[in-house]
């Protein structure tokens, strides 16, 4: 989430580099001209009183303090861009009366927005899904081995940061270790200047379940045992085999990317 | 196999969405239009739900409950259709089908083909942020735990106190309990039965607007078709586009595709005329089923709804309406005022 700063830039946000604003701008100018008296004056009290209520500056911060500022956003759902673009577009191409007319407005329309730049249509977005729960293999993997080797309803796991999320999708039972807030906001390999005392135990374990890094066992030791950590899921590629060892997890298995650690019964008094 | 079930389900809750405003038509002797009939009364069932699962909610108590009050309430509305509107129920599946066969032709092909495909397209989608392990967590917990609301959706921690801003709607609750008369996962619920459901809903909605402002079928078909296009070109960060074609399973989906142009749909019946108690009844639903879809309507949907109404006023000078859309968004300012309580730090323990 960018920083909210006034409501021009949430609108520069929201419409991104599409031409919508300017065509709805376009299309309204058009309403406005051809509506009857009532509606003229509707339509100009509507846009008077959204500027007014809405979509100005104390509004936004006065919003923000009911609803929180990063969803101010979602007042722009309630201007109707697309259909009002649609509305003059119908009547554009249905009052075409030749078949060809109609063709060409259409073909207009299609280049305007499917081929833009902001369009949904890429290469990679056409896909399909590797499986029915469209999650990559790997999640699956990892869950499966949790569940085969779990000894409790609900072990507690640390993921890296990729697979946090997904794993919480195929498998509910899994609780996290580390909690979304401070991986949204302490996610980096840094020390602990700016951490606030409560998420110091989170953020040494993100460093090294998502960074990889081997610095501190004991803290690390410390850091799991105070979130009752029973499983860490990470990259192969850091070789964490040995650091963990250290810390009282032991390998359990590996998939083609991530490797999962399982809390050794007995084996608390190496990290004390 | 699960996939048909899914399948299975959303056509169900079509029928059912039907039943459920038919029942309303018939308890208040209101006419509808026919096309309008899905609209309000997926509104209505969420409005009914919403009454039934907030009381158990609030008073933390267990999910299945929730399930056998559902099921009890579920059985008393289709007895009541069965008995009083079985006609116009009939009438109303019959017109459907009629409606279908005179827009018969390439157009209404082209128009179900895109739809289709969106939903498709949404379906087949890997996006994965944070709100979405919590919305889907807050379904699988839910069904897991037999608890609504009182372990968080996401971490599956203890809550200390119930969190308000999901916990005032019920709309996950409603996923939980098909997950759990069905025994389909959340994720897969969402994905391919919820989601889709946000794209049909949203077409329907403008399909119907179309019908207000044209009077050709034809062009309200070419109109609710266009929008799809336009929604594909629509890529940005937050455009309510994203979530219907990325997000639909999402309540915010729901808001931003459904709520919203719903609440445009009754502003159009409205302006067209304002002394049809119809027009009047189905803005009040919409608003009152606002916040059992989603929370992200609190502030929003009153918004737009005082803004129409007011912009009447003005041109018009007429203080009925005044009193009448202030029934309307009633319900939102109940909800506002629990909410800000909530912020304020009046909370409810978890037990």
């Amino acid at each position: 989430m960018y920083t909210v700063e006034s409501v021009k830039q949430v609108i520069e946000t929201y419409m991104g580099s599409t031409v919508f604003l300017s065509l709805f701008l376009v299309c309204m100018v058009y309403v406005f001209c051809h509506g009857d008296e009532k509606g003229r004056k509707r339509f100009a009290f509507v846009v008077i009183l959204s500027v007014l209520f809405i979509f100005n500056n104390l509004s936004l911060r006065l919003m923000g303090k009911v609803t929180g500022i990063n969803t101010y956003y979602r007042f722009l759902w309630a201007v109707p861009i697309l259909p009002v673009i649609a509305w003059v577009g119908t009547k554009a191409v249905m009052d075409c009366r030749k078949l060809w007319e109609k063709a060409v407005v259409c073909v207009l329309l299609l280049t305007l927005f499917v081929g833009g730049t902001s369009t949904f249509l890429t290469e990679g977005s056409i896909r399909i899904p590797e499986n029915i729960y469209n999650l990559p293999k790997d999640v699956i993997e990892v869950c499966e081995i949790i569940e085969q080797d779990k000894d409790k309803e609900h072990p507690v796991v640390v993921f890296d940061g990729e697979f946090q999320t997904r794993a919480r999708l195929y498998d509910p039972s899994l609780v996290w270790g580390i909690g979304r807030k401070v991986y949204q906001e302490h996610n980096n390999a840094e020390g602990y200047e700016n951490v606030p005392k409560q998420y110091i135990a989170e953020k040494a374990i993100i460093r090294a379940v998502n960074y990889g890094m081997k610095d501190e066992p004991r803290r690390l030791a410390r850091a799991l045992d105070k979130r009752n950590v029973d499983y860490i899921v990470t990259f192969c590629s850091f070789e964490m085999d040995a650091y963990l060892e250290q810390v009282g997890f032991g390998l359990v298995d590996v998939t083609e990317t991530r490797s999962v650690y399982a809390r050794k019964e007995n084996d608390l008094e190496v990290n004390q | 196999m699960q996939l048909a079930v899914c399948l299975l389900v959303l056509l169900l809750l079509g029928i059912e969405f039907h039943i459920y405003g038919a029942a309303l038509g018939r308890l208040f002797h209101w006419e509808f239009r026919k096309y309008e009939m899905g609209i309000l009364g997926f509104f209505v069932y969420f409005g009914v739900f919403q009454i039934a699962a907030l009381p158990l909610i609030l008073l933390q108590r267990p999910f299945h409950e929730m399930v056998v009050l559902w099921l009890l309430i579920a059985v008393v509305v289709h007895i009541y259709v069965f008995i009083a509107a079985r006609k116009e129920l009939g009438s109303m599946i019959k017109g459907i089908f009629a409606g279908v066969w005179r827009s018969k032709g390439l157009l209404l092909a082209a128009v179900i083909a895109l739809v289709l495909f969106c939903c498709w397209f949404a379906g087949t989608q890997q996006y994965v942020g944070w709100d979405t392990s919590y919305y889907i967590g807050i379904v699988d917990t839910t069904t897991m735990t037999d608890t609504m609301f009182v372990y968080d959706g996401e971490s599956n921690v203890m809550e200390k106190a119930l969190d308000f801003r999901y916990a005032l709607s019920s709309f996950y609750i409603h996923s939980a309990l098909l997950s759990r008369l069905t025994g389909i996962s959340g994720m897969l619920l969402q994905h391919y039965v919820l989601s889709p459901l946000c794209i049909f809903l949203h077409a329907s909605i403008l399909f119907a607007m179309g019908r207000r402002l044209f009077p050709e079928e034809k062009k309200a078909l070419f109109l609710t078709g266009l929008v799809f296009i336009l929604h594909l070109g629509f890529h940005t960060s937050y455009a309510a586009s994203d979530f219907l074609l990325i997000r639909s399973y999402e309540a915010k989906g729901f808001c931003a595709n459904v709520v919203i142009p719903a609440v445009f749909y009754a502003v159009l019946c409205l302006w067209k005329d304002r002394r049809k108690r119809e027009h009047w009844a189905l803005a009040f639903v919409i608003c009152f089923s606002s916040i059992p879809v989603s929370m992200s309507s609190l502030v929003i949907v009153p918004a737009i709804l005082v803004i129409a109404v007011l912009a009447d006023w003005l041109a018009e000078r007429s203080w009925q309406i005044l009193w009448r859309a202030f029934v309307c968004v009633l319900p939102n300012i109940v909800y506002i005022m629990l909410y800000f309580m909530y912020i304020r730090g009046i909370r409810i323990p978890i037990k």
